[in-house]
């Protein structure tokens, strides 16, 4: 890890040769949905490799396995036939523990908010910081150097519902991106996951979403963002 | 200052949002009212069955072998009083006299036509140490007039009307107690219970006359519903007890004041389908509480599915909403039982003025319903969260 630390932040395309570690690598990857009669495969011998630091973007008609491609590799769905290593760690047929593990090094930002009503902006992101581990003291002036950074500065002890839609989708990527290492700075893999009902100004690939910001102000996260609409726009 | 306890998630999202809360409350608390009135109608049922145990003063009690339950008029020979008396430990043995069947009251009043209601009449000589009762003490020398008695304050309101604050009133009342002139000349208190709707209580003069035909040929007194037997000071009631069963012939029970009390409860518990059906009642409560419980449990989970979701996906283990479950379960099952036990408090005194009996909430009591609901809550709690524990993320948003 300690070496890979010094390379840019930068899309994989500008590695060039570099052998760079894979952080996703999916191979002859089968899905099926349902049971018995109503099986249907969802996934066909899918082959992805994805190198540290790059950005991958998506894109496919409604009903092509985008999503279901995406929670597999971010562990959020069971694999089934064929390999899936993320973080260099094989998925398919591991144990919960593996898992649970794996999760933690992952930051997945979904299309709704996901936020405990009964909690504050503050106590939502916390519940990401206690899984880390982290010192009170320290999370706290993380947990508020962040939503201040994403726009929540004034409403930190606020409840979700006295928030904005925007303010909503800005705290969720800070809910879920916290890495378990404490010396490393917290975002590290990231898997934004829109569809075409989000507007534009809150898309993850433009460059005021939440994605995006969170994206540009680490350093070496790698990051697949999957999307119905063309990227044109 | 750091925050040494983590954010408090059960506690928020149980008291989030309070419409769902009082709802939760009410559901929780119907369960544990139920279970209350049940468990305080059997103990009420039992501690009101042998209550004349409890008043009686006396370390060991003789009755007769035929003698299933207090309310069965089976008797034995007041020999054996005799007897007893003269054994070895024993400081005094006293007869107690009582009659159920041909114990009936009735107000001669115009218009109130000839309707008599049974009433348990209890005899004894007015000398003897009977009753615990120091009212009844004060009361004792008034029962030495002819044809008097005193009449349990708690008798049925309905079936006998009387004043119960002013004895002058009570002494104008024109009453006849198995069809011969009765003066009642007091009250003194004791309760009913399920076989006996009043009580009267009289000399043993009075009885004898009231009741002639208690034995057939002879003395009515010759024949004792139950001995009071006082123990010397320096000797243990069980080894008195030993020595009274060898040395009394076999046709009577010697029994101390825990057995007694335990053979009486004994039969109301098993030998009548009283212990079974309040059992019933109390599986029915703990059914429609776990019911309610996991309608609440449930469908709280199922709000939140999304959230869980999130937390499951970011690593948080399973251990950790088994733990968040549990605990709010408790929560649930705590806040759900204070209300409950308060109004249930309420419930025991309005069902203790209506029906006599003796409603208490007592600490075992209350520790078996607690017990119970935390056990419902905490049960169906796992059962409604096993969704949670086996799925996927990715299937439960």
């Amino acid at each position: 890890m300690t070496d890979q630390t010094t390379i840019p932040a930068t899309s994989g395309a500008f590695v060039g040769d570099l052998q760079l570690p894979l952080t996703v690598q999916v191979k002859n990857l089968n899905h099926f949905f349902g049971e018995g009669e109503l099986r249907k495969q969802a996934l066909f011998d899918n082959y992805l490799e994805v190198r540290r630091g790059e950005i991958v973007i998506m894109t496919g008609p409604s009903g092509s396995g985008k999503t279901t491609l995406l929670t597999l590799i971010g562990t959020l769905r069971t694999a089934q036939e064929g390999s899936l290593k993320v973080l260099g760690k094989q998925l398919q047929g591991c144990d919960r523990d593996l898992i649970v593990n794996v999760r933690r090094e992952l930051g997945f930002i979904f299309q709704a908010h996901n936020l405990f009503e009964s909690l504050t902006a503050y106590q939502n992101v916390n519940m990401a910081a206690e899984l880390a581990g982290l010192d009170p003291m320290i999370a706290e002036g993380r947990i508020k150097s962040l939503l201040t950074r994403l726009g929540l500065g004034d409403r930190i002890h606020y409840k979700p519902k006295s928030l904005s839609g925007g303010q909503k989708q800005s705290e969720s990527p800070s809910h879920g991106d916290w890495s378990t290492n404490p010396n490393s700075s917290w975002p590290t893999n990231r898997l934004p996951h829109s569809t075409k009902n989000q507007d534009e100004k809150s898309s993850p690939f433009s460059k005021s979403s939440p994605a995006t910001r969170a994206a540009r102000s680490s350093w070496s996260p790698t990051t697949i963002a999957f999307s119905t609409l063309p990227i044109a726009s | 200052m750091p925050r040494l306890s983590k954010t408090p998630l059960a506690w928020k999202n149980l008291t989030h949002d309070w419409r769902r809360l009082a709802a939760a409350i009410a559901g929780i608390g119907f369960a544990v009212l139920l279970m209350f009135t049940q468990v305080g109608f059997q103990n009420a049922l039992f501690d009101s069955q042998v209550k004349i145990i409890d008043e009686l003063q006396g370390d060991i009690f003789l009755v007769s072998k035929a003698k299933y339950t207090l309310a069965a008029e089976k008797r034995f020979s007041i020999s054996r009083i005799h007897q007893a008396s003269s054994c070895s430990g024993v400081s005094g043995a006293y007869p107690l006299y009582s009659e159920l069947t041909t114990s009936v009251l009735r107000k001669m009043e115009h218009g109130n036509g000839n309707r008599g209601y049974p009433l348990r009449s209890l005899g004894f000589q007015l000398s003897d140490p009977i009753f615990k009762s120091q009212d009844l003490q004060k009361n004792l020398n008034r029962l030495r007039q002819p044809s008097t008695a005193l009449i349990d304050e708690k008798s049925k309101t309905k079936k006998f009307n009387f004043p119960r604050t002013s004895d002058a009133e009570l002494a104008q009342y024109t009453l006849e107690l198995a069809n011969q002139k009765l003066t009642l000349v007091g009250t003194f208190n004791l309760g009913t219970d399920f076989a006996h709707d009043g009580n009267l209580v009289m000399s043993s003069v009075n009885f004898a006359k009231f009741f002639p035909h208690r034995k057939r040929f002879g003395d009515p007194l010759s024949v004792v519903d139950i001995g009071i037997i006082h123990v010397q000071e320096n000797f243990s009631p069980e080894d008195v007890q030993k020595t009274l069963q060898k040395t009394l012939e076999d046709d009577v029970l010697v029994l101390t004041r825990e057995a007694f009390r335990a053979a009486e409860i004994k039969f109301w518990d098993k030998s009548t389908p009283i212990g079974t059906i309040f059992l019933a009642g109390k599986l029915i409560g703990f059914v429609v509480g776990m019911v309610i419980c996991y309608q609440v449990i449930y469908s709280d989970i199922a709000e939140h599915m999304p959230e869980f979701a999130t937390l499951k996906a970011m690593g948080y283990k399973t251990a950790y909403f088994f733990r968040l479950i549990v605990v709010q379960a408790l929560l649930l099952s705590v806040i759900g039982f204070v209300p409950a036990t308060l109004a249930s408090l309420l419930i025991y005194e309005w069902l203790a003025g209506q029906t006599g009996l003796l409603m208490q909430m007592t600490p075992s009591g209350i520790a078996y319903v607690f017990a119970t609901t935390v056990g419902m809550c905490v049960v169906s709690g796992l059962l409604a969260v096993r969704k949670l524990l086996a799925a996927d993320p990715a299937s439960l948003f």
